[in-house]
């Protein structure tokens, strides 16, 4: 049991990339879980979705309820550089660092790299998994089908989505059969350029994003 | 959320169930489809025709050469002759096909192929839908390759 305030940190749960195809939230709920990232607190979500404190903390604990969040434990130093608070003034660093965090209008000191930009909720998309994500992660290929299953309700969806896949990639990575439904065995891939394929195939054939619970 | 594609391939499917419930009064048991990437036909006996119009490619059909014996000895009542089982799954292909314009009309064009074509040139190097069908001890195939241009 979380006793949950404003500054609880809030993280995917282990479980939630089963429980996901499951359930139904709100817009809202499904843009906080989207975001959560175990390092902002409920008080940031508060603040970037304008919402009442009352609000941001019966979403949470719907979360928690649900089991698709779980509280996050970081060290206080974690949590104070997350927040901005931490003192960088005597920090060394370099002068490709310098420059870098000053070609983007960012003071090495300054809290505006984090800042929280409010946005409006019923145009909120979940948080999207760009081809860079990919390019640390491995991509669940079990999670894929299961969420094209869910989405299109078509288990025949998998293979025209699978032909907009060129053959050669599935294959250097050992893939022969590609099964349609989700109770396969879990098939990691870690080559990027068959990440990308999928996610472009995904995308131009049923319109929608990859959902980060298919990255490990 | 149904493409014309998937309604196709779900309309091909349905009326393979349909076809073996007219023909033999038993049904089928069809398996979870696979998607094979490098697919090989088993040994038996093969039909499969073009389709052109809504979406392209091939629909085939393969089987043991006793099970199609065994369906053709039920639609004739008498054992099968040379090219008897040959005749039988070319028909069962264009058969099921052909009912698929019902629902899909007449955008959906239906060709024989030419004979000396093998199914599994064809489609090589292309990932193909498989679903596997059992019917009493028999398993069979019926194999769809759609071109990746129009899906």
């Amino acid at each position: 049991m979380c006793n949950m305030d404003l500054r609880t940190v809030l993280e995917t749960s282990p479980e939630a990339h089963e429980k996901v195809t499951s359930v139904s939230l709100r817009r809202v709920e499904w843009s906080l879980f989207y975001s959560l990232d175990g390092t902002k607190t409920l008080l940031d979500f508060a603040h970037r979705y304008r919402l009442k404190e009352v609000e941001i903390l019966t979403i949470g604990q719907s979360l928690l309820d649900l089991g698709l969040a779980a509280e996050s434990r970081i060290s206080i130093q974690t949590f104070l550089s997350t927040q901005g608070l931490t003192d960088k003034s005597d920090e060394k660093i370099t002068i490709q660092t310098y420059v870098s965090e000053e070609s983007v209008g960012i003071q090495p000191n300054s809290k505006a790299k984090d800042e929280l930009i409010p946005v409006d909720l019923e145009w909120t998309e979940p948080k999207q998994v760009t081809p860079q994500d990919a390019l640390v992660k491995k991509m669940d290929l079990k999670a894929v089908i299961t969420y094209i299953l869910e989405s299109t309700k078509n288990p025949l969806a998998v293979y025209t989505i699978f032909l907009k896949v060129p053959p050669h990639l599935l294959k250097r990575c050992g893939i022969k059969t590609l099964p349609t439904s989700s109770k396969s065995p879990s098939l990691f891939i870690s080559d990027t350029e068959l990440q990308s394929a999928i996610m472009n195939a995904v995308l131009e054939k049923i319109g929608v994003r990859l959902p980060p619970y298919i990255w490990h | 959320m149904n493409l014309p594609a998937e309604e196709a391939l779900q309309h091909f499917v349905h009326y393979a169930e349909n076809y073996f419930m007219k023909e033999t009064w038993s049904s089928l048991t069809i398996e979870q489809p696979t998607i094979d990437l490098d697919y090989n036909a088993p040994e038996g006996v093969q039909g499969w025709v073009k389709i052109s119009g809504l979406v392209t490619g091939w629909v085939m059909f393969t089987a043991p050469k006793s099970m199609v014996a065994e369906l053709v000895q039920q639609k004739l009542g008498e054992e099968a002759q040379e090219g008897d089982c040959e005749d039988y799954i070319k028909e069962m292909a264009s058969v099921v096909v052909s009912n698929s314009r019902r629902e899909l009309g007449a955008a959906l064009q239906v060709e024989m192929p030419n004979e000396n074509v093998v199914f599994d040139k064809m489609c090589e190097h292309l990932p193909v839908f498989v679903v596997s069908m059992h019917w009493q001890e028999h398993e069979a195939q019926m194999v769809i390759s759609l071109n990746v241009g129009n899906v």
